[in-house]
């Protein structure tokens, strides 16, 4: 094993711990800014920010693993830890169908600094019963037929989707924002219509 | 240009509730860490020579050819990089991948996603994905504590 503290005195003389005393954080807003953090079955979480993500476009590509298209045309972030926008066609949700979610793209926080998102997740009926995924029977193109790779997302009112995801940010090293590359995220999704889109609520698992 | 901002989104009626339910202990023992210089960071190398699985899941770690291959980056912040096999009292395998950050300060994170067979009892997994709160339990020992995403 690693000897901790070699590597704590290590880290200390580079001053890379700089970031990580959690209450001192320069760029943490004051403690009185921030929602209170809530606890169930012994894990600490915390509102950190919401995103609504705009969408236009949704392809599905039935490729063995089904693979779908699902651009960010936009976006608004706002909350007690990031505000900011979805950059437009800054990227999309490129997951396979019946797996994961697996999002790509990137915010632009109000002082303008880039965040990369990869958020991994799942949307499912709330019933969904996995053995249905392993059959998928395609009816055989007609001669001449053009594939239809155009799909629709249900809103949440018509059909109970459970969507939660845990997206991994990239943000630049000096910045405000470094905290979000050693925190660990919870999201919830909700689906909306007129106009389609996705409100994400992010909290901090602490 | 198109606004994609609607203020009715922000209320805070639409900050929604989540919440966390036990769901499965591990135990991990490791075998003595290798540490290697790479383009990324520094590769750290653990093998998974054994643990137990309590809770919903009960079983053991299969102790052969699972590990971590952890990347520590020049923050000081570790990537987490864990490939679990899991055998359960009857027999059947399930594969745990771990992925989250290893902090100096002890903060010790992981979301998980988990294979079961369609067909077992454990098929409640698919689809999920957990979130582990990691706990040193003895020198080469880590308990994981899984939560399913309320």
């Amino acid at each position: 094993m690693i000897d901790r503290r070699e590597l704590l005195a290590g880290m200390s003389a580079a001053g890379v711990l700089a970031n990580f005393s959690e209450p001192s954080e320069a760029a943490e807003p004051a403690r009185a800014a921030l929602p209170p953090i809530k606890e169930m079955a012994g894990v600490r979480y915390r509102w950190a920010f919401s995103v609504s993500v705009f969408f236009k476009e949704r392809i599905a590509i039935d490729a063995p693993f089904r693979r779908t298209f699902v651009p960010a045309i936009g976006g608004d972030i706002w909350g007690p830890r990031l505000q900011g926008k979805v950059v437009p066609y800054g990227g999309a949700d490129f997951g396979g169908g019946g797996g994961p979610l697996d999002a790509h793209y990137i915010f632009q926080a109000s002082d303008g600094h880039y965040i990369y998102i990869n958020n991994r997740g799942y949307m499912r009926r709330v019933d969904w019963d996995p053995i249905t995924a392993l059959d998928r029977p395609l009816p055989p193109l007609k001669p001449g037929e053009r594939i239809k790779q155009d799909f629709v997302a249900p809103p949440d009112s018509q059909v109970p989707l459970r969507m939660r995801t845990s997206p991994f940010f990239e943000a630049p090293r000096n910045s405000p924002h470094d905290w979000m590359n050693h925190t660990l995220f919870i999201g919830h999704g909700l689906r909306r219509t007129d106009p389609d889109r996705t409100i994400f609520t992010y909290y901090e698992v602490l | 240009m198109e606004q994609f901002s609607i203020p009715a989104d922000r209320s805070p009626d639409l900050v929604a509730d989540i919440g966390f339910k036990p769901a499965f202990e591990v135990t991990l023992s490791y075998a003595p860490t290798h540490q290697e210089a790479t383009p990324h960071g520094e590769r750290i190398f653990k093998l998974i020579t054994g643990g137990t699985v309590t809770g919903r899941i009960e079983g053991a770690v299969y102790p052969h050819g699972a590990g971590e291959y952890s990347l520590r980056r020049a923050d000081g912040v570790t990537d987490v990089n864990g490939h679990v096999l899991i055998q359960d009292q009857k027999g059947e395998w399930l594969y745990v991948r771990n992925i989250g950050f290893a902090r100096m300060d002890g903060y010790y994170r992981v979301t998980s996603w988990v294979d079961a067979d369609v067909r077992s009892e454990h098929s409640w997994v698919l689809g999920l994905f957990f979130i582990g709160i990691a706990k040193p339990a003895a020198e080469g020992v880590l308990t994981i504590s899984y939560y399913e995403v309320l």
